[in-house]
C-alpha cells in the first residue's frame, strides 16, 4: 500500500497532475501526457526513489500499473 | 506474377475453388503450397529458398528460447535467432548497395582493390517475412507468445500469398489463431473481401498509376523543372504513394478475408496526422509498431539515463534503421533521418514550443488542428522529396528551386500567366489535371462520406460503406469501377512498396 502510494505521487510529479488516481489496469491510455518520452522519466524516477532497476526485458513487457506496482513490490522486498 | 495482373486474379479464385473443397484439416496445406508457388513465380527459386530457410530457422530458434531454462541461454538463441535472419536479408538485398559504396570509397581514397560481393540478388518480399520472423522471436523471447509446434503453421503465417511481398508485417499473436483455425468460406467475408480487392485495385490502377504519369516525368529529369512543379509533383506524388500502398494493403486484405483471415490495416488517414509522430501512428502501422516495439523501445530504454538526449538518439537510430529497410540507397537513409530528426526535435524542445504556444494564446497550449495538419503534411512533404528522388543531389536540388525559384514561377517575376498554368497542371492538359484531382477526392472521401457505422470498429478505410448500400447502388458502384479499372486505368505499374 506504501508502494502504491509513493508511486502515485511520482506519477503526480512526472504527469504534472495532483488527481491521478492509480489502478492496477490503468495503462497509457488512461493519462493524459503518458507517451514514450514521460514514459522514460516516469521509469527513472521510479528507479532513482525506489532505488531499483529493471532489466530490458521487464520494461518491454510491462503492460499497466499492475505489473509496474508488482515489479516495484518484488525488488523492493529483495533489497530488504 | 502482377497483383494487378489478370493472372493474379485467375490465380487467386483457383487457390480459393482448391480452399473450398479441401477438408478443414488439410486448410493450411492448400494454401500454403499455393504460397510457394505464387513464390517461385517470380522466376527466383533462390526467394523460395531462403523462406524455407528463415521459417525453418525461425521455428528451431523459438523453441530453443522457450525452453532454454537460464535467461542467458534464452537470450544467446534469440541474438542467433535475429542474427541469422539479419544476415539472409543483408545478403539479399544489400549486396549491391555495399558493393557500390566499397566502390566509391575506395576510389575516393585511391585504395587499389577489386573486392567485390560480387551477387546481386533480387530480394521481393524478403523484408517483410524477415521482420514478421524477427518480430516472433522477440515476441517469444519477450514471453508475450508461445512457440508455434507445428512448421506447416509457422510456415504459412510467414508466406501466406496476399501478404508476401509486400506485408502488412503480422505479428505471431495476431495470424497464427487465425491460420490454425481455418474454417469453410463463409458468404459474409468473400463480400466483404472482393469489396476491398476491388476498392483496393481501383485505387492502384485508376488513382495512383495515373498520378504517376504526372510525377513521374518531373523527378526523373529535375534539371527541366522548376519552382512552382515540384511543389505541385510533390504534392501529387504523396498521393500517389498513399493510393499505391494503400491499394495494395485493401487488395492484400481483400484476397485474405476471402479465406476469412484478417490482416493488419496499415493506414488510417496518414495525411491528417497532426503532428509526424501522429503520422507514423497512421502511415505504414505494422510497420511503424513494428520499429516502434522491437527498435524504438529497447534503445530508448538503455539510453534512459542518457537525460534528455536518449530519447531523440533513440528515434534518429530508430529511423535511420527506417531508412535503410525502405531501400539500399543514400536518398531512403536521407528520409529515415529526416524523419528521426523531425521527431527527435520534437522531443528535445517540447517544452519551449508548448511554453511559446502559451503565450501566443493556444487553447491548451497546441496549435489549431488545421494548422498542425498543414505544417504536418509539408514536413512529410519535404521528406518525401528525397524518397522519391533519384539521388540525393536531385533531392538537394529540388527542395532549393522549390525556395529560390517560386516567385518566377507564380508568374510575379518574369513568367507569364500562360507559363504559370502550364507550371500548375505539369505539362498536362488541364482536363487531365483537374480528372486525377477528382480521383484523390473521390478516393479519400466516398468512404468517409457513405460509411454511416462500422460494424466491427474498423479503421476509417475499411470499405464496409459498400455493405451499407442497398443491392441497386452496389451495382452501380462496381459497375462504375470496373469501368474505370478497365478503361481508365493507367496501363498497371508495380508497387512503389514491392521493390522494399
Amino acid at each position: 500500500m506504501i508502494i502504491l502510494e509513493h508511486l502515485r505521487e511520482i506519477f503526480c510529479e512526472v504527469f504534472d497532475d495532483d488527481e491521478i488516481e492509480l489502478t492496477p489496469e490503468m495503462t497509457a491510455n488512461d493519462v493524459d501526457g503518458w507517451d514514450s518520452l514521460s514514459h522514460v522519466n516516469l521509469i527513472v524516477t521510479i528507479e532513482t526513489r525506489f532505488k531499483i532497476r529493471f532489466t530490458q526485458k521487464e520494461l518491454l513487457t510491462f503492460k499497466n500499473v499492475g505489473d509496474l506496482n508488482r515489479s516495484i513490490n518484488d525488488k523492493v522486498s529483495i533489497n530488504r | 506474377m502482377n497483383i494487378t495482373s489478370l493472372k493474379y486474379l485467375v490465380f487467386s479464385l483457383a487457390v480459393l475453388s482448391v480452399y473450398a473443397i479441401t477438408p478443414k484439416k488439410y486448410k493450411w496445406v492448400s494454401l500454403l503450397v499455393s504460397s510457394c508457388f505464387f513464390y517461385y513465380s517470380f522466376g527466383a527459386p533462390y526467394l523460395l529458398f531462403s523462406l524455407s530457410v528463415v521459417t525453418i530457422g525461425t521455428y528451431f530458434f523459438g523453441l530453443y528460447i522457450y525452453k532454454a531454462v537460464k535467461q542467458s541461454h534464452k537470450k544467446v538463441f534469440f541474438f542467433l535467432g535475429v542474427l541469422g535472419n539479419i544476415i539472409i536479408l543483408i545478403l539479399l538485398k544489400y549486396t549491391p548497395f555495399i558493393d557500390e559504396n566499397i566502390k566509391r570509397f575506395t576510389e575516393a581514397a585511391n585504395i587499389q582493390t577489386d573486392f567485390q560481393i560480387g551477387f546481386h540478388l533480387v530480394a521481393i518480399g524478403v523484408s517483410y517475412f524477415v521482420f514478421q520472423s524477427i518480430a516472433y522471436l522477440a515476441d517469444i523471447y519477450l514471453e508475450t507468445l508461445k512457440p508455434e509446434k507445428h512448421l506447416g503453421y509457422l510456415a504459412l503465417s510467414l508466406s501466406f500469398f496476399p501478404k508476401l511481398i509486400q506485408g502488412p508485417i503480422e505479428r505471431g499473436n495476431s495470424i497464427l489463431p487465425q491460420i490454425k483455425n481455418l474454417d469453410n468460406i463463409n458468404r459474409t467475408n468473400l463480400a466483404i473481401g472482393t469489396h476491398l480487392f476491388f476498392w483496393g485495385l481501383f485505387k492502384k490502377v485508376v488513382v495512383a498509376d495515373r498520378l504517376s504519369a504526372f510525377v513521374d516525368p518531373v523527378y526523373s529529369d529535375v534539371s527541366t523543372h522548376y519552382g512552382l512543379e515540384f511543389f505541385i509533383a510533390t504534392y501529387l506524388f504523396a498521393f500517389q504513394l498513399y493510393f499505391d500502398f494503400s491499394g495494395y494493403t485493401d487488395m492484400a486484405r481483400g484476397v485474405a478475408r476471402c479465406f476469412n483471415i484478417k490482416l493488419t490495416e496499415n493506414f488510417n488517414s496518414p495525411y491528417l496526422a497532426t503532428s509526424t509522430a501522429d503520422f507514423w501512428r497512421r502511415w505504414h502501422i505494422s510497420f511503424s509498431s513494428w520499429i516502434l516495439d522491437y527498435l524504438f523501445k529497447p534503445i530508448q530504454f538503455n539510453l534512459r539515463y542518457w537525460l534528455k538526449w536518449g530519447t531523440p538518439i533513440a528515434l534518429i537510430i530508430t529511423f535511420f534503421v527506417s531508412g535503410i529497410w525502405h531501400g539500399a540507397a543514400w536518398t531512403y537513409v536521407f528520409w529515415g533521418l529526416l524523419h528521426g530528426i523531425f521527431l527527435g526535435t520534437g522531443v528535445v524542445f517540447k517544452k519551449q514550443v508548448k511554453q511559446i504556444y502559451k503565450k501566443i494564446g493556444f487553447k491548451k497550449g497546441k496549435l489549431p488542428d488545421f494548422l498542425s495538419v498543414f505544417i504536418t503534411f509539408h514536413l512529410i512533404c519535404f521528406a518525401w522529396v528525397f524518397f522519391r528522388a533519384q539521388t540525393l543531389m536531385d533531392g538537394f536540388l529540388i527542395i532549393k528551386s522549390s525556395i529560390v525559384d517560386l516567385p518566377k514561377s507564380l508568374f510575379l517575376v518574369g513568367d507569364s500567366y500562360q507559363v504559370f498554368l502550364k507550371h500548375c497542371f505539369l505539362g498536362k492538359p488541364s482536363v487531365e489535371f483537374f480528372s486525377v484531382i477528382t480521383l484523390i477526392i473521390i478516393a479519400s472521401f466516398v468512404p468517409k462520406v457513405f460509411q454511416k457505422n462500422s460494424l466491427d470498429e474498423a479503421p476509417a478505410d475499411e470499405v464496409l460503406w459498400f455493405r451499407e448500400l442497398s443491392s441497386i447502388s452496389r451495382g452501380v458502384v462496381y459497375g462504375v469501377l470496373l469501368y474505370l479499372i478497365i478503361f481508365c486505368g493507367a496501363s498497371a505499374q508495380s508497387f512503389i512498396y514491392m521493390q522494399f
